[in-house]
């Protein structure tokens, strides 16, 4: 297989009319979803978009996956977007990207005005029932090879630009026969969808579903609120798998959801994105005492994981959760600063080689290069690897644990944030002296730190001008003078204890 | 509920005997969202106007200014639609106490 299309369409061959994705507005069978997909990949064959970005603004709906395939089918690769996120963002990202088009749909028309864009703009409804045109698309997809791009996603930039990782059809397509195999995904499987499109997460339930042929349905965000909705949903539904971030389970148990609706028929619950909370892991485990739970760990740039631990004891709290060991055809390898292996139970930064490996980031060959790297372990032929920036090291029991992040990138309610991402938003503000940005993990608040006579309203408005929701501090602290260690750098660690002192 | 408490507000709770009108209910919101006009929106939820991270620090805050507990089966979007709704649950929870 070169192209991950060809899972939707052997899916379509063996089951035609089985249901492919399905929300509150429609279900669609795999027949239909290729059809619409072959539909919308016509109309874009005009723009001779081949191996070219096409961003997707569109809420997350049947209607998204469609326009994510019928991209492919014309040979171009989707970005989706976020279409709430600042317009000053979305335009930053044009700026790396310089899309070929935008597909949207009219109920995002207000998210298209404010931006600059002047190239052609699709709207899902006008094309959606466009005549299939076999020859074009086929002749497309005869030139396509593994190595094109499929997606690219952007995640949190530390110097203030998002970073576009791109992932080709090989990685998808070595992805996602991991994904099938190792959790016996098959067409029984109904997957409840919580991870946005714009996010990796997303790929393991899309695509470890076209491989096996499975259904998924995308679970209405704002039930994710409302954790009693929520499991109602699921039950009614009859979803057997989730794969979400713990903050999404921990609403849950946090909650006792469970006490009031039973959820039987969901036998696999696995998760990745942020630290598992113990005590609601476990409190999950004694409401589905014979479900299987697994731990799945990975950056965007490795497609979505690279290692996984499968829960088959009891954990104490205070113990942490492993990260467990690699995934079937993906190589793991936990490096010293000095570039050698680390010794056993030894800490070391994870790094990641194989064909789960993304290409690199979209018009930034600095960042690219600093991220991946030849194999200090390989002198005699190019072999990249991804360096995650995770410090980890191996217990007694040979399986990984993740002790922390050699930098100041946080994860929080599963969103990936670049602390120097908010520095750089608040920076723009000419009155800002200087500021630093810390993550107070224990009560969940981002708070920021600055220096400069500056309105907190204005500072407020400027944030929301630039960064999504869930990167806006919840706290703001004007310092008259921000301390700072002995090379002139901002102390953050100093910040981190007179907060906690508070 | 299993999250974690936020620190007591200065005033002390125990002294209140009478259930707090729906001003505090919205000087609660106001300080959670400032800019929200609180007192007229009527699609708080639709509107996206609150997330969940709003809601169980609401929940949170009631539990902790009106002295009633917020069961789960009271988590859910007719609630907190508005401060009218999310005030008439406070009574109900008040009223099962």
């Amino acid at each position: 297989m070169k192209n991950v299309l060809e899972l939707l369409e052997q899916a379509a061959k063996q089951a035609p009319r089985h249901t492919a994705f399905f929300d509150e507005e429609r279900t669609v069978s795999y027949r239909s979803l290729l059809q619409e997909s072959q539909a919308i990949g016509s109309a874009l064959l005009s723009l001779s978009a081949e191996r070219k970005p096409v961003v997707i603004l569109m809420d997350k709906s049947t209607r998204c996956i469609s326009a994510m395939f019928g991209i492919l089918y014309s040979g171009a690769f989707y970005v989706v977007m976020d279409p709430d996120m600042p317009a000053d963002r979305i335009e930053k990202i044009f700026r790396i990207l310089s899309p070929a088009a935008i597909l949207t749909e009219q109920s995002c028309k207000e998210h298209l005005e404010p931006l600059a864009f002047t190239g052609p703009v699709y709207f899902y409804e006008d094309i959606v029932d466009t005549p299939a045109d076999h020859q074009g698309l086929s002749t497309v997809r005869s030139r396509s090879i593994d190595t094109d791009a499929a997606y690219a996603l952007f995640t949190s930039g530390s110097t203030g630009l998002p970073k576009g990782t791109v992932v080709c059809h090989r990685s998808i397509l070595a992805y996602s026969q991991w994904v099938a195999g190792t959790f016996h995904i098959d067409s029984e499987t109904i997957f409840g969808n919580q991870a946005p499109l714009y996010f990796s997460m997303s790929v393991l339930d899309i695509y470890g579903a076209l491989r096996a042929g499975s259904s998924v349905c995308l679970i209405p965000r704002k039930l994710f609120a409302f954790p009693v909705r929520l499991l109602e949903y699921i039950r009614s539904c009859h979803i057997n798998t989730i794969y979400w971030v713990p903050s999404a389970l921990c609403l849950v148990t946090g909650w006792k959801a469970l006490d009031c609706v039973q959820v039987p028929e969901l036998r696999k619950i696995l998760f990745a994105g942020e630290v598992m909370p113990v005590k609601h892991l476990n409190l999950w485990r004694s409401y589905l005492p014979d479900a299987y739970f697994a731990n799945l760990y990975g950056p965007t740039e490795v497609t979505d994981i690279c290692s996984f631990y499968e829960v088959n004891r009891y954990f104490n709290d205070g113990e942490s959760i492993p990260i467990g060991r690699a995934c079937d055809n993906c190589g793991l390898l936990v490096l010293t600063d000095k570039g050698r292996e680390a010794a056993p139970g030894e800490e070391g930064e994870l790094c990641v080689r194989g064909s789960f490996l993304a290409m690199g980031y979209y018009n930034d060959p600095e960042k690219t290069a600093k991220a991946f790297v030849q194999n200090p372990l390989n002198p005699y032929y190019p072999e990249l690897i991804y360096k995650t920036g995770d410090l980890v090291r191996y217990n007694e029991r040979g399986e990984l644990l993740y002790i922390g992040r050699k930098d100041s990138q946080i994860k929080r309610m599963g969103y990936r944030i670049e602390l120097g991402e908010i520095e750089a938003a608040a920076d723009t503000l000419r009155d800002i002296k200087c500021c630093a940005c810390i993550y107070d993990e224990k009560n969940g608040d981002l708070c920021l730190f600055y220096e400069g006579r500056v309105e907190e309203e204005a500072l407020r408005h400027a944030l929301s001008k630039r960064l999504p929701r869930y990167m806006l501090p919840s706290r703001l602290f004007h310092l008259k003078c921000l301390p700072h260690n002995a090379n002139g750098k901002i102390d953050r660690l100093a910040l981190r204890r007179a907060y906690q002192k508070g | 509920m299993l999250f974690h408490k936020k620190e007591a507000s200065s005033k002390n709770a125990e002294a209140e005997t009478e259930l707090p009108g729906i001003s505090r209910l919205i000087s609660i919101l106001e300080s959670m969202k400032p800019g929200v006009d609180f007192t007229n929106e009527i699609s708080l939820i639709d509107s996206h106007i609150l997330d969940s991270v709003d809601i169980m620090s609401l929940a949170m805050d009631i539990e902790e200014h009106f002295h009633v507990e917020v069961t789960p089966l009271e988590i859910v979007p007719e609630n907190f639609q508005s401060a009218n709704a999310i005030y008439e649950m406070i009574l109900r929870l008040n009223a099962a106490r």
